[in-house]
């Protein structure tokens, strides 16, 4: 860097640093002063003008609704349909109203059927392919196989209704045709069985994000449960890095939901494109290491990714009860420290059991948005960015981000032998020790 | 006498080039070079099918999967470590030599991985061959389907294909064998040299007794699920129980990728004549290995022996159900003769002797028949059978779920869940049925012809292929995965930038006043400038904000990317496109 440039920069931080200290308050003194003189002008308008009522803010939620798709970044269906169904959906009356259909009837996560989805105008759900942390050296690539193809046949047996999505043009296309996008993530970095052959097998299987641990650790990553004290590598190992690097090629979403704070942070300083929280709340508001902390809010706004929020009770207020207020005190607490532009909504339907009073089921979208209309800060332009188009924002920058490194070789490193000598019971290391058994 | 080495190379550079566009019968009594030109000529014309290689075994055994130092389209009988492995039998070069029109890259994993990790083993082999092939896409391509195999041979690169060598990589998993299909996997061998849960095999190497001779109800499952999906069946390792089973079970004909005759050598892998004739009634294809222990049970073996083999299954089942399918790669012992993939021709050369053998039969025996086989595969059942659904195994041994499986959701579902196989066989021996193979869509393959095979070539092509003009060859070595040209018609919105825009007009108007923001903390800055303020509340957690930090993202790609390939595991230095930071500092949660 030329001296110049240093001198410039030493100029530009001394200003931002008056800036920061004194520039604040004599801003927002005056923001306080023209606002008051405007609604002083304008015959106080605002204090007379009753709020409008919920009927008249519901409508003008679904007409932002239905001009951009709504997109949710997490639902647990495909578990509930292994859990209920053995993956056999044949019978499965997805296209009727669930909650009339028994076993699901009386299933306390039953929030989401067709019908349901078309009442809460969803425009595009990732569907969650999970699998337990139980699974984790064992079957679970198999069971995450299986749920992805459960996604891709659900697909395929209710055509007019859904269609499968794998990329930021085609939930636009999907919500131009009237069909729900239906978007594959899998949700725990032990699906992939510490096998990047195996993450690019899911990116041709039509997975878009993958978060990156679950409530376990892998060999690579650290999860929140681990946090502070069963912290095992201080967030991504070198291995791990690659894993994040491969995604930043493939154009995977890096799903940091359920990892540690240390994971974070680790992420966030060598991801080459924007991440996403799928389903996560703030620390802020509910001090618990599922949460996103305030700190890892403000990278995120510099990464350009994006927080969406869950809709668990004991995430929301750290209580086993909690209302639509809650999520949309979170909604507000992460625009106020990312910014409009990085907030969306991660619902966690059918993977939770209880639910915000006000937010029973996919259906209950729309209120979300009504709420938010009541507070003058949220601006049409900012209601459609929350809804999708923040999250299409992001998708397309990480597509933009694997065009730009189709030059890149595939990363073909095996996870070093070390990282996973604990955990070879049941699993093959080839190509060591093994004669030779071919033809 | 065969002619080796260099030698033969120019005598076939200097006959290939100036072959006729169509092959003409030599006499039996013609010279050697005379017949190699004669089956040079005929193996341009009509595609030649492999059916077996092991490529992807050696290079997970040699180079870990690693390709940094590897390119098929070199000449890897002058490479370390390819040139001294008995092993090593192929590269594209000698495939082009060999003229060969479509390979199958064996999926293989070892049984010692059985009820271990086998589906990450699979996948990261499916994953290897797809980089190699993406790395020569000059002179091959991966296809799906028998009209792909065509196409490819049409503009002169060899058409790869996959198929999975061994049932117990699935995982007994419906959902991993849609997987498979999906990744263009299309055929499976059922089993390898271990049972699987619902398959017998001809000879293991852990002596453990199988849950049934032949298939168990769950196999004829999944049987059915293959035929469903347009997935080829290979029988090849299984017993002949099991093939028995198939044949008696499968809507679609099955295939033998890699066998012999067991009349000619008694290996426990080689067909019995009584599985061989019923493949007439099949029309299946037996595709027969040049390995030296099933032909010979391990003597010494030349051209003739392959031949033998040919003609056992010729003669049991006829001309329409014979194809080649070497397993080169996967053999260190190989007829004298037929050492690479370079020799195919060699062996039409020594058919040519023999006056029973016609031209068109040659042609049946290089890759129409199996052509034939994969087309009628590909054809929609008459009766679709809805998709099988995952696990049904109640045919699984109880150590089958031992270490390894956590069985998710529930080890012992409500019987309820279990309903009764959706399908059973109507007829025991349906291809007797003539309704299971519908007669329409017509099959381009059935015999004799009904119309021509569209062969593209009118002129004969410069040996060794050259694409021809009209097929595309992408530059990039690596090329990306995703298309970046898009199809959709729905263009490319806007989107809303990070600069706050007024809102557009809205059909529906709010209802009460916008007004200025009464926010005291200044707008938000346009992403990606940082100088970005926090609310009025200082959050103690926070950090200082960060320094307006540099925009300009790191070059990409060029000599920022895989320019140092040292072998430590930070090889990579890549340049980050993203903003330089400062270093984080972490808060102290306790």
């Amino acid at each position: 860097m030329s001296a110049r440039r240093r001198c410039e920069r030493g100029i530009l931080r001394l200003l931002f640093a008056a800036m920061t200290r004194w520039g604040i308050v004599l801003v927002s003194w005056a923001a306080w002063a023209s606002w008051a003189l405007l609604t002083r002008v304008e015959g106080g308008a605002l204090t007379d003008r009753e709020a409008p009522s919920l009927a008249e803010r519901l409508e003008h939620a679904r007409a932002i609704l239905s001009e951009v798709p709504l997109i949710d970044g997490h639902n647990d269906l495909v578990m509930n349909i292994r859990t209920v169904l053995e993956n056999q959906l044949e019978d499965f009356p997805f296209d009727k109203n669930l909650t009339e259909v028994e076993p699901w009837a009386s299933r306390s996560n039953c929030h989401t059927d067709i019908p349901r989805l078309r009442a809460g105008q969803v425009g595009a759900q990732f569907w969650s392919a999970y699998v337990p942390c139980r699974s984790q050296y064992k079957n679970a690539l198999t069971q995450t196989l299986e749920q992805i193809d459960v996604i891709h046949r659900l697909v395929d047996k209710f055509p007019e209704d859904l269609q499968l999505v794998t990329s930021s043009e085609g939930i636009l296309n999907a919500h131009a045709h009237g069909k729900i996008g239906c978007m594959v993530g899998v949700e725990g970095g032990h699906s992939m069985d510490s096998s990047l052959g195996t993450l690019r097998t899911f990116y041709r299987q039509g997975v878009r994000y993958m978060t990156l641990t679950h409530m376990c650790n892998t060999p690579w990553a650290d999860n929140s449960a681990a946090e502070p004290e069963h912290l095992e590598f201080d967030g991504l190992t070198a291995w791990g890095e690659t894993v994040v690097k491969e995604m930043n090629r493939l154009g995977m979403l890096v799903d940091i939901s359920h990892v540690a704070s240390q994971t974070m942070n680790d992420v966030l300083d060598i991801t080459r494109a924007p991440v996403i929280f799928s389903h996560s709340d703030t620390r802020a508001l509910c001090n618990i290491t599922r949460n996103i902390p305030d700190d890892v809010l403000v990278r995120l706004h510099e990464n350009g990714g994006i927080a969406m929020v869950n809709f668990l009770p004991d995430f929301l207020s750290c209580s086993s009860t909690a209302t639509l207020q809650d999520v949309v005190a979170h909604i507000n607490h992460i625009r106020d420290i990312a910014g409009p532009d990085h907030v969306g909504l991660g619902s966690d339907y059918e993977g939770i059991t209880t639910v915000p009073e006000g937010l029973e089921d996919v259906s209950k979208y729309p209120y979300i948005f009504a709420e938010l209309l009541l507070d003058p800060k949220w601006t049409d332009e900012d209601l459609k960015k929350l809804a999708g188009m923040n999250l299409i924002r992001v998708f397309q920058e990480v597509e933009r981000v694997r065009d730009q490194l189709a030059g890149e070789a595939p990363w073909d490193a095996f996870i070093p032998s070390e990282d996973v000598a604990d955990h070879l019971d049941c699993v093959n290391p080839w190509p060591l020790d093994l004669k030779d058994p071919l033809t | 006498m065969v002619l080796t080495g260099v030698p033969a190379l120019m005598v076939a550079l200097v006959l290939g080039t100036s072959a006729s566009p169509l092959p003409v019968r030599v006499s039996p009594t013609a010279s050697h070079q005379e017949r190699l030109k004669a089956a040079r000529a005929l193996l341009q014309e009509s595609p030649l099918v492999d059916g077996h290689n092991d490529l992807a075994w050696n290079v997970r055994m040699i180079l870990h999967n690693k390709l940094r130092t590897f390119n098929l389209s070199s000449d890897l009988t002058q490479e370390k470590p390819w040139r001294k492995s008995p092993y090593s039998q192929t590269d594209l070069p000698r495939l082009r030599r060999g003229l060969v029109a479509a390979q199958f890259w064996s999926v293989y994993v070892p049984c010692e991985a059985q009820y271990m990790n086998t589906v990450q083993l699979l996948l990261e082999q499916i994953d290897v061959i797809k980089r190699i092939i993406a790395a020569s896409p000059r002179e091959t391509k991966l296809v799906t389907s028998s009209g792909e195999i065509l196409e490819e041979f049409g503009c002169g690169r060899v058409a790869s294909l996959l198929g999975v060598e061994g049932g117990h990589g699935l995982g007994s998993s419906m959902g991993v064998l849609r997987a498979l299909y999906d990744l263009g996997v299309r055929y499976l061998t059922l089993t390898h040299k271990c049972h699987t849960p619902w398959a017998e095999c001809s000879e293991t190497i852990n002596h453990v007794a199988p849950n049934a001779p032949g298939l168990t109800q769950y196999g004829k499952e999944m049987i059915l699920e293959m035929n469903r999906l347009g997935m080829m069946i290979d029988l090849s390792h299984s017993s002949s129980q099991t093939a028995r089973d198939v044949l008696a079970t499968t809507r679609a004909p099955v295939i033998f990728s890699h066998s012999a005759a067991f009349a000619l050598c008694d290996a426990p892998m080689n067909i019995p004549d009584d599985v061989i004739s019923a493949l007439v009634e099949n029309d299946g294809v037996i595709m027969v290995s040049f390995y030296n222990d099933f032909l010979t049970c391990g003597k010494p073996s030349n051209i003739a022996s392959v031949i033998e083999h040919i003609n056992h299954v010729r003669t049991m089942a006829g001309v329409d159900h014979v194809g080649v399918g070497a397993g080169y790669d996967g053999i260190n012992r190989t007829p004298e003769g037929l050492e690479d993939v370079s020799k195919y021709p060699e062996l039409f050369a020594e058919l040519l002797q023999d006056p029973s053998w016609s031209l068109q039969d040659l042609k049946k025996l290089a890759g129409l028949n199996f052509l034939r086989v994969f087309g009628k595969v590909e054809e929609p059942l008459s009766l679709p059978l809805p998709p099988s659904h995952f696990p049904p195994p109640v045919h699984l041994p109880p150590n089958t779920f031992s270490s390894p499986a956590y069985p998710f959701p529930s080890p012992n579902p409500s019987p309820s869940l279990h309903p009764t196989p959706f399908y059973s066989p109507p007829n025991p021996l349906p291809f007797l049925s003539p309704n299971l193979f519908p007669l329409s869509p017509p099959n381009p393959f059935s015999f004799p012809p009904t119309q021509p095979l569209p062969s593209p070539p009118t002129q004969p092509l410069p040996f060794p292929h050259q694409p021809l003009p009209f097929c595309s060859t992408p530059h990039n070595p690596f090329p990306s995965p995703h298309p970046t040209s898009s199809l959709s018609p729905y263009p490319t919105p806007s989107l809303p930038s990070h600069n706050p825009s007024p809102s557009p007009t809205n059909p529906h108007p709010i209802p009460f006043p916008s007004l200025p923001l009464p926010n005291p903390s200044p707008s938000l800055p346009p992403h990606p400038n940082p100088p970005f303020t926090h609310p009025p509340q200082p959050n103690p957690l926070l950090p200082p904000p960060p320094f307006p930090p540099t925009g300009e993202p790191a070059p990409v790609g060029g000599e920022a990317f895989g320019g140092d390939h040292s072998h430590s595991r930070h090889r990579r230095q890549v340049a980050v496109p993203v903003q330089v930071r400062q270093p984080r500092q972490r808060p102290h949660l306790t």
